[in-house]
């Protein structure tokens, strides 16, 4: 595949504010801005560097504090990161899923009428929830409203197993469920037969680095459910580039996994 | 493939971790086996000099996965070096190591707690494999990062016992493992492979020759983990030195193999 390619990254984060593995007093000393300013640099950076189309980027600090600061809880950084790069991200939406119902379905009708959010990312093992919880059930309520597919962290953690996916899954047939680094190197053998029982379900790449599994995902139930991601954005885009080149699978369906999957769930023309 | 060099200044590559035969995933592909040809041809493409191999398989195809590795190695005894898979549980482990270290010229050991069902720190029969190892001045590459058969710490804790055997954290674990450059900070004997769970942290952190380049092919891709590797000597977290070094150099001066530097 050597001809100019469409490539979307559909997993990306901006990190300001609070992070999984730093200490929240040793953030809170530099100013935020300060730190967004420099991740609009370093998305900027990025797409400059590489031949990448679009990223699909939420932020890591809504899903880490259970009580939000600001009414969206960091999720405005990304409104804001899509401004700056002129169209090239499509906005991930973390809701704060231990609101009150209500509050949670009103504010992800803000977040897609006002700032323009494409699809929603949820955390269970940061945020500390099940997949398939009562709590969860007004986001994809809203998921459905507004036809807005829904990315998850998996594996790794008992709040997000492949076969917590399937039963969300089942609950809501119309919402694309992606099951982000498709149970990695701990649950993969749950991916075949989660993929088997719900057909909304999807899979992106990031994390997972098993060419066999990914090869039978692609025969068994087409590369139109696989997109590309890299849990980044880094600079180990041509590591996870060559995985995909490596498959042995068809250029047509290499061309699905790096983009046009991605494409057509988010709906980009 | 691309790298930051030139071709003149292309570095020795050493993949210390792949597999013929059978995969270890023989729920996805149950009849394919990897001959050493395809292994080779991927060495070729990959611009992989040498590579340490080992037999893949379910625990009642060891056997054959180990003479499997032994006529490849006798074919291509200038790219190939044979790691002999050893499972405690079998009545003539030792016997085995006897036979493909110090009669067949094997230069490791490869062990698979999870697939084999033996844990580490509790199967007694380990202890007299890496006495033999020890005696044989062979390293022991484990496959790491699967609960509760072989984590970061029992690997620290069992190269603090057996400090004169050289253990080789495969997968650096798995990253399913956050306890990896802690315990690997315990003890100077423990080696951390970069297959799947990527470059943890580079040399400066643990010490030279404390990290090496392994693919795990075939089940992941070759080119990709390789790519791995110079994507971070590119971005500027490996020095030239230190890339070179895991690419390769290290791997040969644990295994005592003379490359030209």
């Amino acid at each position: 595949m050597n001809k100019k390619r469409f490539i979307i990254d559909a997993h990306q984060h901006i990190r300001v504010g609070s992070y999984i593995y730093s200490s929240k007093l040793e953030k809170s000393k530099i100013d935020p801005e300060q730190i967004f300013e420099r991740e609009v640099r370093r998305f900027k950076d990025w797409f400059e560097k590489y031949e990448v189309a679009y990223g699909a980027v939420s932020n890591i600090s809504p899903m880490v504090d259970r009580v939000w600061q600001s009414r969206h809880g960091g999720n405005e950084y990304v409104a804001r990161l899509s401004e700056r790069l002129n169209g090239r991200i499509i906005g991930l939406y973390v809701p704060n899923v231990f609101e009150p119902a209500d509050i949670i379905k009103e504010k992800i009708e803000e977040a897609v009428k006002t700032y323009g959010f494409k699809g929603i990312k949820l955390h269970p093992w940061v945020s500390a929830f099940p997949l398939n919880h009562p709590i969860v059930y007004p986001v994809f309520d809203m998921a459905a409203k507004y036809g807005l597919p829904v990315l998850s962290h998996s594996a790794r953690s008992e709040f997000c197993t492949p076969l917590l996916f399937v039963d969300i899954a089942l609950r809501y047939p119309e919402v694309p469920i992606i099951m982000g680094h498709m149970g990695k190197q701990h649950l993969h053998y749950d991916v075949l037969p989660a993929m088997r029982l719900a057909e909304n379900l999807y899979l992106e790449t990031s994390g997972s680095k098993i060419q066999v599994l990914l090869e039978r995902v692609v025969k068994e139930f087409g590369a139109e459910r696989v997109l590309f991601g890299t849990d980044g954005p880094h600079d180990l885009l041509p590591a996870y580039l060559a995985r995909i080149e490596d498959l042995n699978v068809s250029d047509e369906e290499k061309e699905w996994i790096l983009g046009k999957s991605a494409a057509k769930i988010f709906k980009i023309q | 493939m691309k790298g930051p060099f030139s071709e003149e200044e292309k570095p020795f590559i050493l993949d210390a971790h792949t597999h013929i035969g059978a995969s270890y995933l023989t729920c996805y592909f149950v009849n394919k086996r990897w001959s050493v040809e395809e292994l080779i041809r991927e060495m070729d493409q990959c611009g992989v000099d040498m590579a340490c191999v080992s037999g893949g398989g379910l625990p009642h195809e060891i056997k054959k996965m180990n003479r499997m590795v032994l006529d490849a190695v006798k074919r291509y005894p200038d790219r190939l070096i044979g790691f002999v898979r050893l499972n405690p549980k079998f009545d003539d482990v030792l016997d085995d190591l006897d036979y493909y270290i110090r009669d067949q010229g094997f230069k490791g050991i490869k062990l698979h707690p999870n697939q084999d069902c033996f844990c580490l720190l509790r199967e007694p029969v380990l202890e007299l494999i890496y006495e033999k190892a020890a005696k044989y001045r062979v390293p022991v590459m484990i496959h790491s990062g699967t609960e509760p058969w072989s984590v970061a710490g029992q690997f620290a804790d069992q190269a603090e016992m057996f400090p004169e055997v050289t253990f080789i954290m495969a997968h650096s674990g798995l990253r399913n493992d956050k306890h990896v450059i802690e315990s690997a900070k315990r003890v100077e004997n423990l080696i951390l492979e970069t297959s799947i769970g990527g470059l943890l942290a580079p040399p400066r952190i643990l010490g030279k020759d404390r990290v090496v380049f392994g693919s795990d092919w075939p089940t992941t891709s070759m080119r990709s983990e390789l790519q791995e590797v110079f994507d971070h000597w590119a971005s500027g977290m490996l020095t030239e030195e230190e890339a070179r070094d895991i690419l390769g150099l290290s791997m040969a001066r644990i295994l005592s193999l003379r490359v030209k530097e």
